[in-house]
């Protein structure tokens, strides 16, 4: 009953729509990301059946390696692109009348985006040229730049309750909080002795903060205390590649790795892991929770398919 | 009797070569030259010679008797004579013999004191040399075993890198025939030296991996060996990506794959290659944004926050518009508890899951 949605290109991050219960977004990238073209489809899940057909897709000169959603604007959605541009493109306009807008400001590949889903009016971008961008949509330059990071930085996540903070995962195995009225950050949590893939906010404790790392763990980390952490999340046989704290449950966790496998966790508990999916037959390097829709998630992979389940079914099932 | 006769006859007797001749051949010589009997005994006389000639006083024609004891005497006298060379020849052959035992006790002291000394030698000397080199050999064998299953991981890693420089390799040249076969080389000619800078970029940046790689292995933390196999691919596109900038030395930016803007170029182009010039400009810079057609929602934790700082609990959120029971299958599941839990920790078994093996 779960459907797949076959790309043509190597999956590399998917989200839902924070307007559309149904939409989906897949930043996708040809060779694996490292040499090629890329792809943005914009894909809806068909409310008869099983079934995801493509809305629309916009081709790019080279990989996408992310893509989010504006909070602000139903049919907007941003994307990262490999050349280190950030491309905006629009839904409703016809495919030659996109991208809309092209901010092309970091040297180095584009990996991470985050909107605001606060203030709703502002973007995040975390880029190998170890620094970190803040946008909006109508202007055409960055606002800020925060440079402090000694390596790439693979991921940026907004606090859900304080709409001025933000935390970046960086290759130099920390993980920053910053405070756009700041400066420089305000904290550095020296949380793994590998390199740090991915980190998200809790949705419902806001000094909650978890981070993937290629030493295979998730960490918990409470800011307030951040020299020993929460709780420590074994069990991807490979690094983890991206985590998200739910948007409907306090403490449930979901994380894909190189193990090709998707997990959920209960970071409470003392078993951790709750679930386990492995329908991807290549690395899993995007997931995705339905802010809308409790229980639904989205994945995808190296093995060029998303899948759409909902959480307690099978992905595969057909 | 006749003096000088005998005389004569006693010098012949004393010559010692006569001396070795049978005593018959003597008196057969001297009866010869004409002696007489009487003369010849004279002279036998007179020569002081051990030879019994009393047998031969009695007359030749004696009987068979004298004969044979004549006879016998000469065997008794030839014994003597040959007895005396063979007791001569077996003290000649008893004094080698003497020597000989004497040798052979002392050649067998020798050879007792060489071999002790020799296997004295072995043992201080050669014996630990072979245990310890045959130690070390087993050793090298133990080492070899522990590590072929660390090295398993890594030599299949080194063998991608080294397969995937291959293929780049491959499809450098390929890309070299390309330029010289293709005759449209203004327009072309930079996308192909990228490439080929491209592909440059990738041995030096996979071979910088497999370093990477190998001075991991040697590292003191143990986690590095197993992880750095599982990010290898990232490794690899970061790697070359960074290293692809310096090859290629973009001035203003670094983009790899050119925007030629101003035209679409069809796939027919470029026959063998995998990609397409792709134009992602913006085909209006000045487009504005469009108005948003639908209010943002609230976040399910901020209506759990109001909830907690209210104190009441909302009506439905996420309403159906036509208000109609059935649900789309992304709906359907097993929790229907709606919003109003998420803020209050959840239950172990509201989870609803399932693993798969």
């Amino acid at each position: 009953m779960m459907p797949v949605f076959k790309t043509p290109f190597n999956g590399y991050s998917v989200r839902f729509s924070p307007f559309y219960e149904s939409r989906l977004a897949v930043a996708t990238a040809q060779n694996f990301g490292i040499l090629g073209n890329g792809r943005v489809h914009v894909i809806d899940l068909a409310p008869t059946g099983p079934v995801i057909n493509e809305l629309v897709a916009f081709d790019t000169a080279d990989g996408v390696y992310d893509v989010a959603w504006s909070e602000s604007h139903d049919s907007v959605l941003v994307a990262a692109i490999a050349d280190g541009s950030i491309k905006v493109y629009d839904t409703a306009l016809p495919p030659q009348s996109n991208p809309v807008r092209s901010l092309k400001e970091h040297a180095r590949e584009v990996h991470g985006l985050d909107y605001n889903p606060t203030r709703r009016d502002s973007f995040l971008s975390a880029s190998w040229d170890d620094s970190i961008k803040l946008w909006t949509l109508d202007r055409p330059a960055s606002l800020r730049t925060f440079r402090e990071h000694a390596y790439c930085v693979y991921s940026v996540a907004w606090n859900p309750k304080h709409a001025d903070v933000f935390a970046s995962a960086s290759g130099d195995c920390t993980v920053r909080i910053w405070d756009v009225r700041e400066p420089g950050s305000t904290m550095i949590i020296p949380g793994h002795e590998h390199e740090i893939l991915s980190c998200d906010w809790n949705k419902y404790d806001e000094c909650l903060i978890a981070t993937a790392s290629v030493d295979k763990s998730i960490k918990i980390w409470d800011v307030r205390n951040y020299r020993v952490p929460v709780s420590v999340l074994n069990g991807h046989g490979y690094a983890v590649r991206k985590i998200k704290f739910s948007p409907h449950r306090r403490n449930l966790l979901v994380s894909c790795s190189y193990d090709m496998t998707v997990c959920l966790w209960d970071f409470m508990v003392e078993d951790a892991l709750v679930g386990r999916y492995d329908h991807h037959t290549e690395f899993a390097v995007g997931v995705d929770l339905s802010v809308l829709v409790d229980g639904l998630m989205a994945s995808t992979g190296w093995d060029e398919l998303v899948y759409v389940w909902q959480q307690g079914m099978d992905p595969r099932a057909s | 009797m006749r003096e000088e006769l005998v005389e004569m006859a006693v010098k012949f007797l004393l010559n010692p070569t006569v001396g070795r001749s049978p005593v018959g051949q003597r008196r057969l010589f001297l009866e010869k030259k004409g002696l007489t009997s009487d003369e010849i005994d004279e002279a036998f006389r007179r020569v002081p010679d051990s030879t019994p000639s009393v047998p031969f006083r009695q007359d030749i024609n004696s009987s068979q008797d004298v004969q044979s004891k004549s006879f016998a005497s000469v065997q008794l006298q030839g014994v003597p004579q040959s007895s005396q060379p063979l007791v001569e020849s077996i003290l000649t052959v008893s004094q080698p013999s003497r020597f000989s035992w004497s040798y052979a006790i002392v050649s067998i002291v020798l050879l007792i004191f060489s071999g002790a000394g020799t296997s004295m030698l072995l043992k201080k000397l050669f014996f630990p040399r072979l245990k310890s080199w045959i130690r070390k050999v087993v050793l090298e064998e133990d080492d070899d075993e522990s590590r072929n299953s660390k090295q398993s991981l890594y030599k299949e890693a080194i063998k991608a890198a080294k397969e995937a420089a291959v293929a780049s390799v491959d499809t450098a040249k390929a890309s070299l025939q390309m330029l010289q076969s293709n005759k449209e080389e203004g327009r072309h000619f930079d996308v192909l030296l990228r490439r080929l800078g491209v592909h440059i970029a990738e041995l030096r940046s996979m071979s910088i991996t497999v370093q990477r790689l190998e001075s991991a292995r040697n590292a003191s933390y143990k986690p590095t060996d197993q992880y750095s196999s599982a990010h290898l691919r990232m490794d690899l596109a970061i790697c070359q990506r960074r290293l692809s900038y310096t090859e290629i030395t973009p001035k203003t930016s670094p983009v790899r794959w050119p925007l030629s803007a101003p035209l679409r170029p069809s796939v027919g182009q470029h026959p063998n290659s995998y990609m397409e010039d792709i134009d992602d400009s913006l085909p209006n810079p000045n487009q504005p944004l469009p108005n948003p057609q639908i209010t943002p929602r609230l976040k399910p934790w901020e209506i759990a926050r109001q909830q907690n700082n209210f104190g009441y609990t909302p009506e439905k959120v996420f309403s159906q518009p036509n208000g109609e029971s059935r649900q789309p299958w992304w709906r359907r599941n097993n929790n229907t508890n709606g919003i109003a839990e998420a803020g209050n920790g959840m239950r172990g078994d509201s989870y609803g899951l399932r693993t798969d093996k």
